[in-house]
């Protein structure tokens, strides 16, 4: 079992009013753990980033320090002392 | 005793505060506030000391609601927001057919009653009504209207489904009604327990299930806070008033250019008034309905028919629209009429409609207008 490590979780500034905070300080062993933590420090964090299914809303993105989320094969990744998790609106569309 | 009009400007990008003394001459603007957020409804709450309540909505994040008091400004968001009923079947197929939003939405924000002051209530997109105890922290569904046996009857409209009003009869502390489009007006005698659909003599809109006693299409509705049992409604397909609670209605539309609008104001010094800009069912815009000059209508009581007001309204080629949260009134006498645009104008009158001038013109597309004396 991965070493529990603390580390920051960034939230969107269009959260921060929702949350009460600009980052989340949670603790786990791999990436799915520190996102879960951070969904259970502030509940309402899940209902906004992710869907029904669980999966992450379409225009919601997660990166583990540089890297995106959508482009890793699988968020059972272990954590280190200093990453960072954060969560961010996709510059996309175009509507109105 | 109350010396400042607030006017809550919510728009397409944000939530812009206007301030005026009681002259209401000259406004001080304050934000723009939740940036990135759609304000679809914002609204004063003059219980104790000011709030601000908002309905915003993102095409990236759920929709939420946020309360700040009015003076700090400083807005916290739901820790539990309202989750709006799921859609049904037909909606879906209603939705893909015609490109219309399915995303759900806090539609409309409401402050509760003067003695219950942590009560709000908002309406969603898909139709619900929700009910907050705690200031707005968290939302519980209100399940006698969400339920209601004639749901399945309900139909979107272009928007989506929405309830978009909500209204507390200030004498009876267990009577409320909420208005969804399209399915009607609705209300409740006992708390929120059960809600009786009032749609009796109002016109339904092309295609609304027969034999039901919804298939509505009421764009606004609006208590009269001085006479009980007095209402009013702009509807898809006429303006109606009530006087008996919303048992019956009776069409007041006859002498407007078209008998299709969504905004709707009061004044709450003149319960044989209300004001509506009419609008061309084709395309949404005034520009047809009234010729190029912009005007609001005020309808002077039974038998006295409706003025068209444009004294200071933008007079040639007015492609503008009124979305049904649009129009606002104060209390103070005379009263102060507020129109907002889709394009980005908020226009008052601080004469009961008499004469107008521009309070902004260049924000973004303004979704809501809600005045009040604080």
């Amino acid at each position: 079992m991965p070493r529990r490590i603390a580390v920051d979780v960034v939230i969107p500034a269009m959260l921060h009013a929702v949350v009460g905070a600009r980052k989340l300080r949670v603790e786990g062993g791999t990436l799915a753990e520190g996102i879960e933590a951070a969904f259970l420090a502030a509940p309402v964090l899940r209902w906004h980033l992710c869907e029904d299914s669980g999966k992450f809303r379409p225009h919601v993105l997660c990166f583990h320090n540089e890297v995106n989320t959508r482009d890793m094969p699988s968020l059972d990744v272990p954590l280190r002392a200093g990453d960072e998790i954060v969560f961010l609106p996709a510059i996309s569309g175009g509507r109105g | 005793m109350a010396d400042r009009v607030v006017v809550a400007v919510g728009t397409k990008r944000g939530l812009f505060l206007y301030e005026s003394d009681r002259k209401r001459r000259t406004w001080k603007l304050r934000g723009p506030y939740l940036t990135g957020w759609q304000i679809y409804h914002a609204i004063i709450d003059t219980r104790r000391s000011p709030k601000v309540h908002a309905a915003a909505v993102s095409d990236v994040f759920a929709s939420t609601t946020f309360s700040a008091d009015l003076r700090a400004a400083k807005f916290t968001g739901a820790k539990k927001p309202p989750v709006p009923p799921k859609p049904l079947p037909a909606h879906e197929k209603f939705f893909k057919q015609w490109g219309i939003s399915r995303a759900p939405r806090v539609w409309h924000i409401e402050p509760g009653r003067a003695k219950e002051s942590g009560v709000l209530y908002a309406g969603t997109a898909p139709a619900g009504l929700f009910r907050s105890a705690d200031s707005g922290k968290t939302w519980e569904p209100v399940s006698g209207l969400n339920d209601h046996p004639t749901r399945k009857k309900w139909m979107p409209g272009a928007g989506g489904m929405c309830c978009h009003t909500i209204q507390l009869d200030p004498a009876d502390p267990k009577r409320m009604y909420v208005a969804i489009s399209a399915a009607g007006a609705f209300r409740t005698d006992d708390g929120g327990k059960t809600w009786k659909p009032i749609n009796t003599a109002v016109a339904k809109y092309p295609g609304a299930p027969k034999d039901s006693e919804v298939g509505s299409c009421v764009h606004k509705l609006l208590l009269h806070p001085a006479v009980p049992g007095r209402a009013y409604q702009q509807n898809h397909v006429g303006v109606y008033r009530t006087d008996d609670y919303g048992d019956t209605w009776n069409a007041i539309q006859m002498g407007l250019p078209t008998d299709y609008g969504f905004g709707l104001a009061l004044d709450p010094n003149d319960p044989d008034t209300c004001y509506t800009v009419p609008l061309d069912p084709k395309d949404n815009y005034a520009y047809r309905a009234t010729g190029g000059q912009f005007k609001v209508y005020r309808w002077n009581g039974p038998g006295k028919g409706w003025t068209g007001l444009s004294k200071g309204l933008p007079a040639e080629g007015a492609y503008l629209n009124v979305l049904r949260e649009g129009m606002s009134s104060d209390s103070l006498d005379p009263c102060g009429v507020y129109v907002g645009t889709g394009t980005g104008q908020v226009f008052h009158s601080s004469d009961a409609g008499r004469s107008w001038a521009p309070l902004a013109l260049y924000l973004p597309p303004v979704l809501s207008v809600s005045a009040a004396v604080v």
